[in-house]
């Protein structure tokens, strides 16, 4: 257009219709060309990694192609692949370990019984966790259950009495009170001085008291009724543990007969594979039936052997029972005589000499009467402790109402790695928050201290806290106080969660513009409401991928509780491959491990991603 | 200059600790401290109520005493009747040998993979997304004994190499020997060395002698020298820039001066490779690779190497396609672009990550346990806690060096930071 | 700067200034560590005024108007609000706060609450009003800025103006004594900076006590009972509308007048 004068006006009354473009720039061939074989360093490099990926699938399809999975052990499952493909051990996976123990895998020893459980809650957790992540489109009431979770799904895991939970929440109850209260007579500081002391006073000696009492009232009224059946139990157990084990000697018989009949047919087929001729299809087809059969009467037989240790089991829990329900009266009328013996002991020690929990702590220059005072109170001392716990153990056992107890010994598998993952996040939340808050404030000694504790727990490996946990935990007790590992370990793992945690957070605070706290303090809201109402509900919501992703470092690292001697997955490998007949399998259990943890950090990993674009795009 | 006018007008009340703003945050910072100070002193009273009740101390007299154990893999001089601290030692030099050379390994991995992400090539991009996904979503520690599983179960033994029709033989042209035991490659010598010095400190640090060649230190110094050399030249050649607009080729100076005085030295050394040799069962000289340290050093180094290769990614995409468009529009060419444009700006963002990557990797290597490396926790936190029964103090050295570690290179990171930051105004 | 005119016939029988001192500001000055930003201010505000604050940028408006209710905190001098003097007790700066609105340039309105909550949650938070109630309230200032069919969208989704009529509905739920803006209409696009000055020129004619950082010429004549105007943390000179423009007294008043009255 050089002289806007001479335009000539012109309006297109017929539209060209679209042309194809020429052939080598369409379809396929097209995209080869702009995305292969542009310029000879990308050709160059296509072919290499062409090259790579052809080496890598002829390495491992034919692994999996040619797996086996019905075996029962890595012999017969080499067997198999020996006849059925004439290949040699690495020719194939002998995935029939992981269809074999995938259970085990998955829940460690948690009793087959109960698998419900845990699957529940894994399912409920879904549930709580849905109003969290999808908050727009669901009801608010819905955070409630979320609230109530963590208390469900730790009943469920660890089974006991159904009021446990409950007392448990009442402690939050009594807190919030205590906090209420306390805020109208003392203002903020009473508030919280209060309410930590009131839900502290609760669970440490409220509740411990009123779980005894419970106990001991339903133990006492069904004791009769117990001990009929307990001894009904002692009665006709042994009878059907006979007959379980005639059933499994029989089964027992018919293994004997299959595996003759199979080895057999490897034999035959071996010997022709010998000679240079494929083995007939009809004996093909025989040794999977009697592989197919094998397994089946295998299988019969552990669930006959599971069965008779039940039984086995429940005789022995009974004649325990029954020798506590003998022995309670008796522990009862010594209790009070136990404790006044101790009293007057403690009474007679010398001063300088109370409060102490071993002989070892006396000072210098006691004399040699007096340390034997003081050994002979400490075992009077623990003498009253045993009675009191045996007791207690015998109530509680007699009086649960709920679901069977699971010891956290049990725990394994993808579930433990689940449970510390999930437990050290959520129970890390609080508490990361409230560094997060700290580092933020405008309070140098409060922030020093937020600072020191995310450097120092940040700054050294995981693994070095979880040694701190087994071994060094019960230092920093109080003496003679001692708790399970998996809740050692969850603790340890929720002060490590939290220090990451902090930083996430804090990044979310730092993102919030700063006219949102202005206007917050404009409408005259003290510094917790804005945080609470304001600032944190927009500052965790920004923090969501951030809180996935390292729930998906912590999910990893849970392996590594492994190395303390909890039974991970990786660690369950190890004890699998130690059991005779899958000793030597390693890659089939890695990959089945690998792929699960692949699968699930994966997916969260999109989740994340996906979440941050939202957000992204969502805040302008 | 700060008058404060606003005093109260009706004297001190103990209502104001908490309501006055001036005196709010002191009651806050109080009531903290000593909570957090009775916590400390709490958990302290409970460690030593609990050490006498168990008839112990707190000393670290045990660095002293005779370890009584072996330790295979080792930098410095050792044996079993070397000091616990002299196994400490070991073992330091060990997580921080493991740890640098994973650092190289996983940032050329992340840098090659981070950029063939990008890359337009479908296939190319793709392959690098499985590694990058495959490694970040599946817990190290699988990786680290899948690694080692396959050093040990899939390679010969050296028994192997022997006889007349050896099932295995060497590679690389007879240089170096892969075998579950470890890989054996050719080691250094100096046929006309100088020798070593022995640095013996004495007092506390009587654990810390060592010998140092002189070889080394004469070839560190020439590098120095060259280096600083290039350097010079490097300079002028960009004031002869700077004043005629025309930059004098210096590659060739520059590769002469690194190239030719360390070829001269070490021909001055009579430098030679020690091949390893089967002798027995197995192989001699060379240098041994041990398989824990390989499989631990891959391990790491591919892990760590995937989250490097998204750090990479991510800041060469945060440099905006309106940077490269603008350099093109310029008459810059891709290279130059890469060089004077994006890299400067991509690393800004890279490289406090990338630092942060190193952290976690040196961390990490504490999984060393798991296949039996000796790291300072498997000797210090480990076999000698076991032996003496402290393990208060031993996972207490432990934590300390990770903790200062950490603190050095994260305060290194955070000069670096303000560095970039003050060039950025 | 723009020059609205303001059209409609503006109803003063309800803007009447009475004698109540609202704001008192005695010789207060504040720094910025080493930076003077207010020097000696002395200011009266009487219940019922409405004062225009207007200056260059960076002359210390907002900082002023911020310190009303201690936004940021001035070093010297008093500040009396309400016969409530602004001190480092938190008392009395929540008593402020809850008394005396505020405006900002960028609305500030919480993105993750609906409209109506936006404006309920201080009364139910700070001044304890029952929920029911409370939305009553809101519904009823939401539908005086002519919003109310909005109340249950979230902020992202209305326009620049209707957000900054919402905020304006917001503080106005505290039902505040004294009302501050801070240049409530200059990130608006110039369509809509008509219906958050008619919203604020309402507000006016109900007699509210409002302080107004703002460049719009036309609202300062049509409205304001005094113009002040400020340069380099100083009050240069005060006046009543007419004169303030017509005759400005100052050379600084002259010059900033015709660089924003574009002469
Ligand atoms: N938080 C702060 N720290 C330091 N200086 C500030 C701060 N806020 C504002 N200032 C400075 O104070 C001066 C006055 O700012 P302000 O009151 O926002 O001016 P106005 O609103 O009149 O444009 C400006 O020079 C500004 O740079
Ligand atoms: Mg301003």
């Amino acid at each position: 257009m050089t002289d806007t004068a001479q335009t000539v006006r012109y309006v297109r009354e017929t539209m060209i219709p679209p042309s194809e473009p020429p052939l080598k720039e369409q379809g396929a061939v097209k995209w080869m060309r702009e995305n292969l074989f542009s310029g000879w360093k990308n050709t160059l490099l296509s072919l290499v990694s062409i090259y790579v990926l052809v080496k890598l699938l002829f390495a491992l399809v034919p692994w999996f192609w040619n797996s086996v999975w019905t075996a029962g052990s890595l012999n017969e499952c080499r067997e198999t692949l020996a006849v059925l493909e004439g290949l040699t051990t690495h020719g194939g996976a002998c995935f029939a370990v992981i269809s074999d123990r995938w259970l085990q895998l998955l829940f460690g020893f948690y009793p087959a019984e109960s698998y419900w459980r845990p699957i529940l809650v894994f399912i409920l957790m879904f549930v709580a966790l849905a109003p969290i992540l999808f908050s727009a489109r669901l009801p608010k009431q819905m955070l409630w259950f979320s609230m109530l979770f963590p208390f469900l799904g730790t009943w469920l895991l660890w089974g006991g009495s159904f009021w446990v939970p409950i007392l448990v929440i009442l402690g939050f109850v009594v807190g919030a009170v205590g906090f209420k209260v306390g805020g109208r007579f003392a203002g903020a500081f009473g508030a919280v001085a209060l309410g930590v002391a009131g839900a502290a006073l609760w669970w440490m000696v409220a509740m411990p008291t009123i779980n005894g009492a419970l106990h001991k009232a339903v133990a006492l009224s069904r004791i009769d009724g117990t001990k009929v059946e307990l001894i009904e139990t002692l009665a006709t157990n042994p009878a059907q543990i006979d007959a379980i084990e005639a059933e499994q000697a029989a089964v027992q018989e018919k293994i004997n007969e299959l595996t003759a009949e199979k080895d057999v047919l490897v034999v035959e087929m071996l010997a022709a594979r010998e000679a240079g001729t494929e083995p007939s299809s009809d004996q093909k087809t025989a040794f999977n039936a009697i592989m197919d059969e094998l397994m089946v009467e295998r299988r019969h037989y552990t669930a006959l052997g599971f069965t008779a240790f039940k039984l086995q089991q429940a005789i022995s829990d009974a004649n325990g029972l029954l020798a506590n329900i003998e022995a309670l009266p008796q522990w009862e009328a010594d209790l009070p005589k136990a404790i006044q013996t101790a009293a007057e002991m403690d009474a007679a020690l010398p001063d300088g000499l109370h409060n102490l929990v071993s002989v070892n702590q006396v000072p210098a220059g006691t004399s040699p009467e007096a340390v034997d005072a003081l050994r002979a109170y400490l075992d009077a001392d623990t003498a009253v402790l045993n009675l009191r716990a045996n007791i207690e153990t015998a109530y509680e056992r007699l009086g649960t109402l709920g679901l069977a107890p699971v010891t956290s010994r049990d725990f394994g598998g993808f579930m433990l790695a689940m449970i510390i993952g999930v437990a050290g996040i959520v129970l890390s939340l609080p508490l990361g928050i409230l560094l997060a808050l700290a580092r933020q404030a405008n309070l140098p000694i409060v922030k020093g201290f937020a600072v020191a504790f995310i450097e120092i727990i940040r700054g050294v490996p995981l693994i070095v806290w979880l040694f701190t946990a087994s071994l060094l935990l019960n230092y920093f007790l109080p003496p003679r106080t001692s708790f399970d590992l998996v809740l050692r370990v969850v603790i340890m793992v929720t002060l490590f969660a939290a220090a990451y945690i902090a930083e996430v957070i804090r990044g979310g605070l730092a993102a919030l513009p700063k006219g949102q706290f202005e206007a917050a303090d404009s409408l005259g809201l003290d510094y917790w409401k804005s945080m609470r109402l304001i600032v944190l509900p927009q500052a965790l919501k920004i923090s969501i991928p951030g809180i996935v992703n390292t729930f998906i470092g912590l999910f990893k690292d849970t392996t590594l509780v492994g190395i303390i001697g909890l039974l991970d997955p990786l660690n369950l490998s190890n004890s699998i491959r130690a059991a005779a007949e899958w000793n030597g399998v390693y890659w089939e259990l890695f990959v089945f491990i690998g792929l699960l943890f692949f699968v699930s950090c994966f997916s969260m990993g999109r989740y994340s991603l996906w979440l941050e674009k939202k957000l992204q795009r969502g805040h302008r | 200059m700060t008058t404060l006018t606003d005093t109260p007008k009706q004297g001190f009340r103990l209502s104001q600790l908490i309501y006055d703003t001036r005196y709010r945050s002191i009651t806050i910072q109080v009531i903290a401290t000593v909570l957090i100070v009775a916590a400390l002193w709490w958990l302290a009273r409970n460690t030593v109520a609990n050490l006498t009740a168990l008839g112990k101390d707190f000393t670290l007299e045990f660095l002293g005493n005779r370890s009584g154990y072996d330790i295979n893999q080792r930098l410095i001089a050792y044996d079993s009747n070397a000091t616990h601290g002299r196994a400490a030692l070991v073992g330091i030099l060990n997580t921080l040998l493991v740890a640098g050379l994973g650092c190289v390994l996983a940032t050329i991995l992340g840098v090659i993979f981070g950029v063939l992400r990008l890359s337009k090539n479908w296939i190319v991009s793709r392959l690098a997304a499985v590694y990058v996904e495959g490694f970040r979503n599946v817990p190290l520690l699988l990786w680290i004994i899948a690694i080692f599983a396959v050093m040990t179960e899939s390679t010969p033994s050296p028994r192997d190499f022997r006889g007349e029709n050896p099932v295995a033989s060497m590679a690389l042209a007879d240089n170096v020997a892969i075998t579950n035991r470890g890989a054996y490659i050719p080691e250094p010598l100096f046929a006309n060395g100088l020798g070593d010095v022995e640095i013996k400190p004495g007092g506390v640090f009587a654990d810390l002698y060592f010998n140092v060649s002189i070889d080394l230190i004469v070839i560190l110094l020439t590098l120095v020298v060259s280096l600083l050399v290039v350097k010079l030249v490097n300079t002028r050649a960009a004031d002869i820039q700077n004043a005629t607009g025309v930059r004098p080729t210096t590659w060739w100076v520059n590769l002469l001066i690194i190239v030719a005085p360390i070829a001269a030295l070490l021909w001055g050394l009579g430098f030679y490779l020690g091949k390893p040799e089967l002798s027995g069962f197995n192989f001699s000289g060379g240098t041994h690779l041990r398989n824990s340290l390989l499989a631990l050093w891959l391990a790491l180094s591919l892990y760590t190497g995937a989250f490097i290769a998204e750090i990479v990614r991510g800041g060469i995409n945060a440099v905006s396609k309106g940077q490269t468009e603008a350099a093109f529009a310029l008459g810059l060419r891709p290279n130059r672009t890469m060089r004077l444009v994006i890299l400067p700006q991509a690393l800004r963002v890279i490289i406090p990550p990338l630092i942060s990557q190193f952290l976690n990797l040196t961390k990490n290597s504490s999984l060393a346990i798991a296949i039996g490396y000796m790291d300072v926790r498997s000797t210090l936190g480990g076999i000698t806690v076991n032996q003496t029964g402290r393990e208060l103090e031993g996972i207490l050295l432990v934590g300390l060096f990770y903790l200062l570690l950490s603190l050095a290179i994260s305060t290194g990171m955070n000069w670096f930071n303000d560095r970039v930051k003050l060039k950025e105004r | 700067m723009s020059e609205l005119a303001i059209e409609r016939q503006i109803d003063r029988s309800h803007m009447t200034i009475s004698d109540e001192v609202a704001i008192q500001i005695n010789n207060m000055n504040k720094w910025y560590g080493q930076f003077h930003v207010l020097r000696d201010i002395n200011l009266t505000v009487q219940r019922g005024e409405r004062i225009v604050i207007c200056g260059p940028s960076g002359s210390g408006k907002s900082t002023l108007i911020r310190c009303i209710n201690r936004l940021e905190e001035h070093q010297s001098g008093d500040i009396i609000v309400d016969g409530t003097e602004l001190t480092s007790d938190l008392k009395n700066i929540d008593k402020i706060r809850s008394e005396v609105g505020m405006c900002f340039q960028h609305f500030n309105l919480f993105p993750h609450l609906t409209i109506l909550e936006n404006c309920t949650l201080a009364p139910i938070w700070v001044r304890k009003v029952p929920r029911k109630e409370a939305e009553d309230i809101a519904m009823h200032y939401l539908e005086k800025v002519k919003i109310p069919d909005q109340a249950h969208k979230y902020p992202g989704m209305l326009s620049g103006g209707q957000q900054q009529r919402v905020a304006i509905a917001r503080s106005l739920c505290m039902k505040p004594r004294i009302m501050l803006f801070d240049e409530p209409t200059s990130a608006l696009d110039p369509e809509m900076i008509k219906e958050v000055l008619d919203t604020m020129i309402e507000l006016a004619e109900e007699g509210m006590t409002m302080l107004c950082v703002t460049h719009e010429m036309g609202f300062a004549q049509a409205v304001a009972n005094r113009v002040i105007f400020m340069d380099q943390g100083q009050i240069i000179e005060q006046n009543e509308p007419h004169a303030f423009f017509n005759d400005p007294q100052s050379d600084r008043t002259k010059l900033f007048l015709s660089q924003i009255l574009g002469h």
